[in-house]
C-alpha cells in the first residue's frame, strides 16, 4: 500500500464528488485536519473509514488502497454488473442432519474467491450443491443468471469443475479423456484441444494412459478437461491436494493467468491457506453450514494479518 | 443430438480392439460348439462303437484258441463278418436309416448262410451236427451255432442247399458293387427289379431314379418324402378325442388338449405348404422336425443346411448375456465408483439423457455382439455344409401362402424382435447397476438370471402343470431360440401354454417400461457422493 498515492487519489475523488474536507470530515465523524493529512499521505484510514469512503466514492476499498481505478472492471460494473454466481438462502440436508443453512453468496465475473473452513464445514457439500451432484432442499442457485432447477443445461454450460482428485478415465489417454469432454460439449475445433493441452504443459505426454500420470499432471489434465467449455465460472474443489511445491506453484500460475486472460471467475476450495492467499481476491470462511465471514484480501492485508491468524480469528478455533 | 453424442462417448470409452477379440474369442468355441450340437440333433449318425468293440474282442478271443471247435469257427466266422461290416459302418458315418445299414444285413445273411452250409457240407459226419439236424423241435434255439445249422438242414434239401449258396454268391456280388457305387439310385433300381418295392413307395422310386439321386439324405428325396409322409388331416380336437387318446394323464385338462394340438395343426399345416413348395420348386427347406411331430420317426429323414445351423444364432444369447454381465455391469455403478460419473454430471446435459444414452449403448453393444456371433455362425456354417446355401431364399408361411425372402434380412427382422426379451434382461442389469451401484452384485445377479432361463425350462419341461406359471415370466424369453427353433423338450411347454414370441415381447416391454422408470426416478432424486 502507498500511503501518498493512496492520499493522492483520495483528493481526487473528493473533487470529483464535489466535497470538501471539512464535508468529508462531518460525514466520517472526524476533523478536516485528519482528512487532509490522510491527502497528504502523512496517516492513512483505517478500515472503517476506508469503507465509508469507498461508499460514498462508489469505488472499492482495493481500489481505495491501491490509489487507482480498476477501470475495466469498472466498466463492466457499468454496463453489466455481472453476477456469474447468485446462491440465495441455499439450505442442504442429508437425513437430519442440516449440513447447508440458508446459504447467499454472489460471485462476480473475475473474482477469485477462496473457500476456506474447517473439516465438515460444507465446503464441498456447497460445491457440490453448486453443480448439480447434490439437490438443494431449499433456495435458489443461479449461474450466469440461470437458475440451476429451471435451466439447467444453460447453467452448467457455463461452469467448469474440479472436485476432489479429477478422476478420469485411466485406460484412455489424456487426449482421449479431453476428446470426450470436447464431443458431449460440442467443441468441434480440434484445435482448441491441442491449445488446451499446451496450456497445462502436457504436449509431451498426452497420449499416454492417465494411469501412468503423475498426480500433478493429472490435475493439469484435469484443469484442461474444466476448461475445454471455456466456462465463465470455474470451481476447484482442493486443487493443490497432494502437489508438490513445484506442482503447486504451476497451477497458481495458470489459475492467475486464466483469470487475467479470460477474465474468469473462480471458486477455490482449500485447506492450504497460504495459496488461498495468494491467488484469491476474496475469502468466504465457511463453517457448520454457515457463512460466516466474507471479505477482500486487502483487508487482511491492511491489518497486517495473514488469513491464517483471520482464519482461526474467525472460527474461534485457535489452538496455536 | 446430445444423447447421440453421450452415446459416441460411451463407445470410445468402453470399446477396445483388445476387447473385441476377447469377445471373439469367447464366441467361436461357443459357436463350433453350437454347430455340432446343431449336427447331432438333426444327423442321425448311428453308433457302431460299441457292437464294434463287442465284435471285435469276441474274435480277438477266438483267435488265439488252438483247436476249435465247430460251433467255436461258426462263431469265429461270425464274429469276424460282424466286426467288419460294423467298423465299414463306422467308418463311413453311415445314418442308422440309410440303406446301406439294410444291405449290409442281408449281405451278413446271406454270408453267413452260406458258411452254415459250408459247415453242414464239411462236417456231416460229425456227432453233434446229426443232433442238432434230427432234433425235433422246429426252433432249435440252444445257441446261436444250433439255430442256424438246424434252420439251414431243415428249411432247405440238399438241392435247394446248392441254390441258395449260389443266389447267396450272386447277392453278395450284386450288394458288394451297390455299396462300393455308394448310389442310392442304383440301390432302388435294384429293388425295382427285384419287385422289392411297396406299391406305396413306387412314385418315390421313380422320382429317385429319375433324378439319379445319390445319397438317402439328398434333399430332394427327403423333400418327397417328408411331404408324402406328413400328414394331411388335423388332429381331432374333440372331447371324445380327448378321452380316446393319450388322455388326462398327458393332458390333465381339455383345454390343455386343444390348446397343444391346435399348435401341433398349426405347425404341421405350415410344415406341410413349405415342403410342398420346396418339392415342387426343387429347393431346400431349412423345416426342423423334432421327435413329437406325429409321424413315425419323421425326425430321421431331415437334412441338415446351413440355414440350420445359422438359425441357432438364437440360441447365442446362452453366452452372449454372460458376455454382458461381466463387460456391462458396471454400466453406471464403475462410473460413480471411479469417479469419473462427477465428468459427466457437471455437463450441460439432463440426468435422463445420461440415463438414456448409457441404456441405448447397452443394447447396441450387446446388438454388436450378437451380430458377430451370427457372422462366425454363418462361417462355421459354411465352413460344414457350404455358402451357398446362406445365400439361397429362406421359405416362410404366410396368409396361407409359401414366400421367398432374404434369408439374411428376414434373420435380421427377427433379431429385432427376439431381441426385446433381450432388451427386458437389460433393464435389469441397468437397474441394478443403478440403483445399488455395485458393479460386483450386478453381475452376479445378471449372470445367475442369464443361467436360469436353462433351468425354468427344465422344470417346466419335467414337470406337470404346477409350475407353468413360470412362462409368464420375462426370464422365461431370455434365451429366444427356446421359442423359436424347435427342440423338443421345449416344444412340449409352448404347446401346452401358448408362449410365443409375441408374448414375450409384451410381457417384455412390460418390464422394460416399469424397470426403466424406477431407475429414471431413482437416479434423478439421487446426490451424487461418488
Amino acid at each position: 500500500m502507498n500511503q501518498e498515492k493512496m492520499g493522492k487519489f483520495i483528493a481526487q475523488l473528493r473533487v470529483e464528488h464535489n466535497y470538501t474536507q471539512k464535508e468529508i470530515g462531518d460525514k466520517l465523524g472526524i476533523s478536516d485536519n485528519s482528512v487532509s493529512k490522510w491527502e497528504r499521505g502523512i496517516n492513512a484510514p483505517d478500515i472503517y473509514y476506508l469503507t465509508t469512503l469507498a461508499e460514498l466514492f462508489d469505488v472499492t476499498v482495493k481500489e481505495l488502497l491501491n490509489g487507482e481505478r480498476d477501470f475495466k472492471k469498472k466498466e463492466i460494473d457499468e454496463n453489466h454488473h455481472e453476477k456469474v454466481l447468485e446462491i440465495s438462502h441455499v439450505s442442504k440436508k442429508f437425513g437430519s442432519r442440516m449440513i447447508l443453512h440458508d446459504i447467499s453468496l454472489d460471485i462476480y465475473e473475475g473474482d477469485i474467491v477462496g473457500l476456506i473452513g474447517p473439516n465438515g464445514a460444507g465446503k464441498t457439500t456447497l460445491i457440490k450443491t453448486i453443480l448439480n451432484l447434490y439437490h438443494t432442499n431449499k433456495g435458489t442457485i443461479k449461474i450466469c443468471g440461470y437458475d440451476t432447477k429451471k435451466n439447467l443445461e444453460q447453467a452448467l454450460s457455463k461452469v467448469g469443475c474440479i472436485i476432489e482428485n479429477p478422476d478420469m478415465y485411466q485406460n484412455l489417454s489424456g487426449r482421449k479423456n479431453l476428446e470426450i469432454t470436447a464431443l458431449i460439449n460440442g467443441i468441434k475445433d480440434k484445435n482448441y484441444i491441442n491449445q488446451m493441452i499446451s496450456f497445462v504443459k502436457l504436449d509431451t505426454r498426452i497420449d499416454d494412459k492417465v494411469k501412468k500420470y503423475s498426480l500433478g499432471m493429472k490435475q493439469r489434465l484435469g484443469l484442461a478437461n474444466a476448461l475445454m467449455k471455456k466456462p465463465k465460472l470455474l470451481i476447484l474443489d482442493e486443487p493443490t491436494n497432494g502437489l508438490d511445491p513445484i506442482g503447486i506453484k504451476e497451477l497458481r500460475e495458470m489459475l492467475k493467468q486464466i483469470s487475467r486472460q479470460e477474465n474468469m471467475s473462480i471458486l477455490i476450495s482449500s485447506h492450504i491457506l497460504s495459496e488461498i492467499e495468494n491467488i484469491c481476491d476474496e475469502i468466504v470462511i465457511i463453517d457448520e453450514g454457515k457463512i460466516i465471514s466474507q471479505f477482500g484480501i486487502e483487508e487482511i492485508k491492511y491489518k497486517n494479518r495473514s488469513l491464517e491468524e483471520e482464519f482461526f480469528l474467525k472460527t474461534d478455533k485457535n489452538d496455536v | 443430438m446430445k444423447i447421440i453424442k453421450l452415446v459416441k462417448s460411451e463407445f470410445i470409452k468402453n470399446y477396445t480392439v483388445k476387447k473385441l477379440v476377447v469377445i471373439m474369442l469367447l464366441l467361436t468355441p461357443f459357436c463350433i460348439g453350437l454347430t455340432q450340437l446343431t449336427d447331432l440333433w438333426c444327423n442321425n449318425v448311428g453308433n457302431y462303437e460299441n457292437s464294434h468293440s463287442v465284435y471285435r474282442a469276441h474274435y480277438e478271443k477266438l483267435l488265439q484258441k488252438e483247436n476249435l471247435t465247430v460251433e467255436e469257427q461258426y462263431e469265429l466266422y461270425y464274429n469276424k463278418v460282424n466286426m467288419e461290416t460294423a467298423q465299414f459302418l463306422k467308418e463311413n458315418k453311415v445314418a442308422a436309416n440309410d440303406w446301406k445299414v439294410d444291405v449290409i444285413r442281408e449281405l451278413t445273411y446271406a454270408l453267413l448262410d452260406n458258411y452254415s452250409i459250408k459247415i453242414l457240407r464239411e462236417h456231416k459226419n460229425d456227432p453233434i451236427i446229426e443232433a442238432i439236424c434230427n432234433s425235433e423241435n422246429q426252433y432249435y434255439y440252444e445257441s446261436r451255432f444250433s439255430s442256424a445249422i438246424h434252420h439251414t438242414c431243415t428249411a432247405y434239401t440238399d438241392v435247394e442247399q446248392d441254390e441258395l449258396v449260389l443266389n447267396n454268391v450272386k447277392l453278395i456280388d450284386e450288394y458288394t458293387y451297390l455299396l462300393k457305387e455308394d448310389k442310392y439310385y442304383l440301390y432302388i433300381q435294384y429293388l425295382i427289379d427285384h419287385d422289392r418295392i411297396w406299391k406305396d413307395d413306387i412314385d418315390m422310386a421313380k422320382f429317385i431314379i429319375k433324378n439319379k439321386v445319390g445319397n438317402m439324405n439328398d434333399y430332394r428325396a427327403l423333400n418327397y418324402l417328408l411331404w408324402t409322409q406328413l400328414p394331411i388331416t388335423e388332429i381331432k380336437k374333440d372331447e371324445a378325442s380327448w378321452m380316446n387318446s393319450d388322455g388326462p394323464y398327458k393332458f390333465p385338462t381339455y383345454q390343455d388338449y386343444v390348446r397343444y394340438y391346435t399348435n401341433v395343426n398349426k405347425d404341421t399345416q405350415s410344415s406341410q405348404a413349405i415342403l410342398y413348395y420346396s418339392s415342387k420348386h426343387n429347393i431346400k427347406h431349412d423345416l426342423f422336425f423334432d421327435k413329437t411331430t406325429n409321424v413315425g420317426q419323421i425326425d430321421q429323414y431331415q437334412y441338415m443346411t446351413s440355414k440350420k445351423i445359422v438359425d441357432e444364432v438364437f440360441y447365442l444369447p446362452i453366452i452372449i448375456l454372460i458376455i454382458v454381465s461381466v463387460t456391462s455391469s458396471g454400466i453406471v455403478s464403475a462410473e460413480h465408483n471411479k469417479g469419473t460419473i462427477k465428468n459427466i454430471i457437471t455437463t450441460p446435459i439432463k440426468r435422463w439423457k445420461i440415463l438414456l444414452s448409457k441404456f441405448i449403448y447397452l443394447i447396441l453393444h450387446t446388438y454388436i455382439i450378437w451380430i458377430i456371433g451370427l457372422g462366425i455362425l454363418s462361417i462355421c456354417a459354411g465352413v460344414k455344409y457350404g455358402f451357398n446355401d446362406l445365400f439361397t431364399p429362406k421359405l416362410v408361411y404366410y396368409n396361407g401362402n409359401v414366400i421367398e425372402v432374404n434369408y439374411y434380412l428376414y434373420l435380421i427382422k427377427d433379431l429385432c424382435i427376439a431381441g426385446i426379451p433381450i432388451i427386458a434382461f437389460l433393464s435389469i442389469l441397468f437397474f441394478i447397476s443403478t440403483v445399488s451401484l455395485n458393479t460386483v452384485l450386478t453381475t452376479s445377479v445378471t449372470t445367475i438370471l442369464a443361467i436360469l432361463p436353462l433351468i425354468l425350462y427344465y422344470v417346466c419341461a419335467n414337470f406337470k402343470t404346477t409350475f407353468l406359471f413360470l412362462t409368464h415370466l420375462p426370464f422365461m424369453y431370455f434365451i429366444p431360440g427356446f421359442i423359436m427353433t424347435k427342440q423338443e423338450w421345449y416344444t412340449e411347454i409352448i404347446k401346452k401354454t401358448d408362449m410365443s414370441l409375441m408374448s414375450g415381447v409384451i410381457i417384455s416391454i412390460i418390464t422394460i417400461v416399469i424397470l426403466y422408470t424406477i431407475t429414471n426416478i431413482v437416479y434423478y432424486k439421487r446426490d451424487i457422493k461418488n
